[in-house]
């Protein structure tokens, strides 16, 4: 594979943004994962962590330990290598997802904008696999793509002032799933009972950079019958993965 | 109730904060920890404590505390404010020593005017569990520290230890002298090829003043908009804490302690680590000024930062005996070295 066409731009003195190119795209977006855990493995002394996004790798370092200098030449080898395989396959995921008008406020929106109609938007967003390009924002908040070319519809010009947490959202066609209350500068869409972070839960967060995820639709009653379950605690994590 | 310190009044904003949450940014999880790190480590330094123990972060207005263990040893700092006993007796006890309350004392930390921010240690720290590795509370996703938020009238905070264990003090007798400089140093990027040559040229040129729109997460700056060229979305990056995005509507925001991880803004430039606890004292109304260096400058500049730090806290002196002592003891010194120095 040839060698991507990287950047290094500084976050300050203690990061380093490894950016591999401007756009969000899935092979790119594979190998900056894999990249991280390259890292990971090679301990690099004054690394503290990495952060990969659609494009880029954040490499955090501590400016007493190594220079940036330093730490360039020690990544050039492993950018250029083979990207490594993950230190774990990706998860496939099915989200139960509510679209009943009070849980997708912009539904009609996100359909005029799109030129399709309200069911249509949903099977779109329903055929799609979403490939988990990154967590952020918020704990364990998965940002997914990619939608069918409609979608693409631009943000919100003002953001809303709180949406709740499972909403499910779009704009430039991508998905995001609210991992806790938040502004919102998305369409909500839907909304999922599952809780994607959870700190009372042993795998507090379910996604990682890299997973597969599929919404499935449900209807009210059960919306609400599995929000009562995730609140006493009966809810089974175990259905939402897929083999 | 366990032991601790009760809280009979919160302050304006007082929450746990350590060093921070590192390792799980990748999971969007925020670092969150101490907007000055340098007041927080001379906090803890005085405390007794391990480098890094979880404190109180005070913010403009502190709390009304009671002991309810049977004493504790404090340390304030960060501020040149003191601590002000309330019961039994009224007393003034200044920032930068240590001081040993009794089970029943009460005591307050007014109204900070010199600084945004300061810290109260207490020896042995807190008796709240780290979410992941950390005691920093991170409001925005509502965990860590005292059950993910601030200080509340009525909260108990669980000690460590339930008595303090000497009467042995700690002072640091010349404290840091604040900087009042409104320069912050910034090495430009990573998206400083979004902003145009007259862009670049306001945000070097005008100076800026913090507004009221201040928190944990970022301080929005007042001043003259940065024009951009390229557009003010970017396919979302990772974020890191000093970090310069510029909206659409041209006025820079700093991102601070607990910022999101992630964000679609460009980043026209990012404070050096070495001003950042600077930045976290500066108030609303404050005047900054960006200056552009190297990252080799920055590197050099925080090793600096780092000795001079080190021989701040090695500065801080030992004392043995009771607060009158102790007093008796500085003012007898104060005499003294007033005499040889004249």
């Amino acid at each position: 594979m040839a060698t991507p066409d990287v950047q290094y731009l500084s976050s300050g003195d203690t990061a380093l943004t490894v950016q591999f190119g401007t756009v969000i795209e899935r092979e790119l977006n594979s190998r900056i994962v894999a990249l991280g855990h390259s890292i990971a493995q090679a301990a690099i002394a004054g690394v503290s962590e990495t952060l990969p996004t659609y494009r880029s790798l954040l490499v955090n370092y501590d400016p007493l330990v190594v220079t940036r200098d330093e730490l360039v030449a020690q990544l050039q080898p492993l950018i250029e290598s083979p990207p490594e395989a993950g230190d774990a396959a990706p998860a496939h995921w099915q989200i139960p997802v509510c679209f009943d008008s009070d849980l997708a406020p912009d539904l009609a929106h996100v359909a005029a904008a799109s030129g399709l109609d309200e069911n249509e938007v949903i099977k779109a967003m329903l055929e799609v696999t979403h490939h988990v390009y990154m967590l952020g924002f918020a704990p364990g908040q998965p940002y997914m793509g990619d939608l069918p070319p409609a979608l693409n519809i631009p943000r919100r010009e003002n953001p809303v002032a709180r949406v709740e947490k499972g909403s499910v959202v779009t704009a430039t066609g991508l998905t995001i799933i609210y991992a806790v209350p938040n502004p919102t500068g998305w369409h909500v869409v839907g909304r999922t009972p599952v809780e994607i972070f959870n700190l009372a839960r042993e795998e507090a967060i379910l996604f990682k950079p890299g997973d597969k995820v599929r919404l499935s639709r449900i209807e009210r009653d059960e919306f609400d019958e599995l929000t009562a379950q995730v609140d006493d605690g009966s809810f089974d994590m175990t259905r939402l993965r897929q083999p | 109730m366990s032991a601790g310190l009760e809280v009979i009044s919160p302050g304006l904003m007082t929450s746990v904060q350590d060093r921070g949450r590192f390792g799980f940014q990748a999971l969007g999880i925020s670092v969150s920890g101490a907007l000055d790190p340098d007041g927080f480590d001379l906090a803890n330094a005085l405390a007794g404590n391990e480098a890094g123990t979880g404190a109180l972060e005070i913010r403009m207005l502190g709390p009304t505390l009671e002991v309810t263990a049977e004493s504790v040893t404090l340390a304030l700092a960060g501020t040149g404010a003191g601590i002000e006993v309330m019961s039994p007796e009224r007393e003034m006890i200044s920032a930068c020593r240590s001081v040993t309350f009794r089970k029943g004392q009460v005591f307050r930390v007014g109204a900070v005017s010199d600084s945004a921010v300061c810290y109260l240690a207490v020896h042995g720290g807190f008796d709240l569990p780290p979410i992941y590795g950390s005691q920093s509370t991170c409001m925005s996703a509502g965990f860590g520290g005292f059950h993910g938020r601030i200080l509340e009238k009525g909260d108990c905070l669980p000690l460590r230890k339930a008595a303090a264990e000497s009467l042995s003090q700690r002072i640091l007798r010349r404290p840091p002298e604040p900087d009042s400089s409104p320069v912050i140093r910034v090495i430009a990027g990573p998206q400083d090829d979004y902003f145009s040559a007259a862009g670049i040229e306001t945000f070097f040129g005008r100076g800026y003043t913090v507004s009221q729109a201040v928190n944990r997460m970022g301080m929005r700056l007042e001043g003259a908009a940065v024009a951009h060229e390229k557009g003010f979305n970017i396919a979302s990056d990772g974020i890191v804490r000093g970090a310069i995005q510029v909206p659409g509507n041209g006025l820079p925001i700093i991102l601070m302690a607990d910022c999101q991880t992630t964000g679609g803004y460009p980043k026209i430039a990012t404070v050096i680590s070495t001003d950042m606890p600077k930045l976290g004292r500066m108030m609303p109304g404050a005047d900054i000024r960006f200056e552009a260096v190297s990252v080799e400058e920055a590197e050099a500049v925080a090793r600096d930062h780092h000795e001079r730090k080190a021989g701040l806290i090695g500065a801080i002196e030992t004392f043995s005996g009771s607060v009158q002592q102790l007093e008796h003891l500085l003012m007898t010194q104060n005499l003294i070295s007033g005499v040889t120095a004249g």
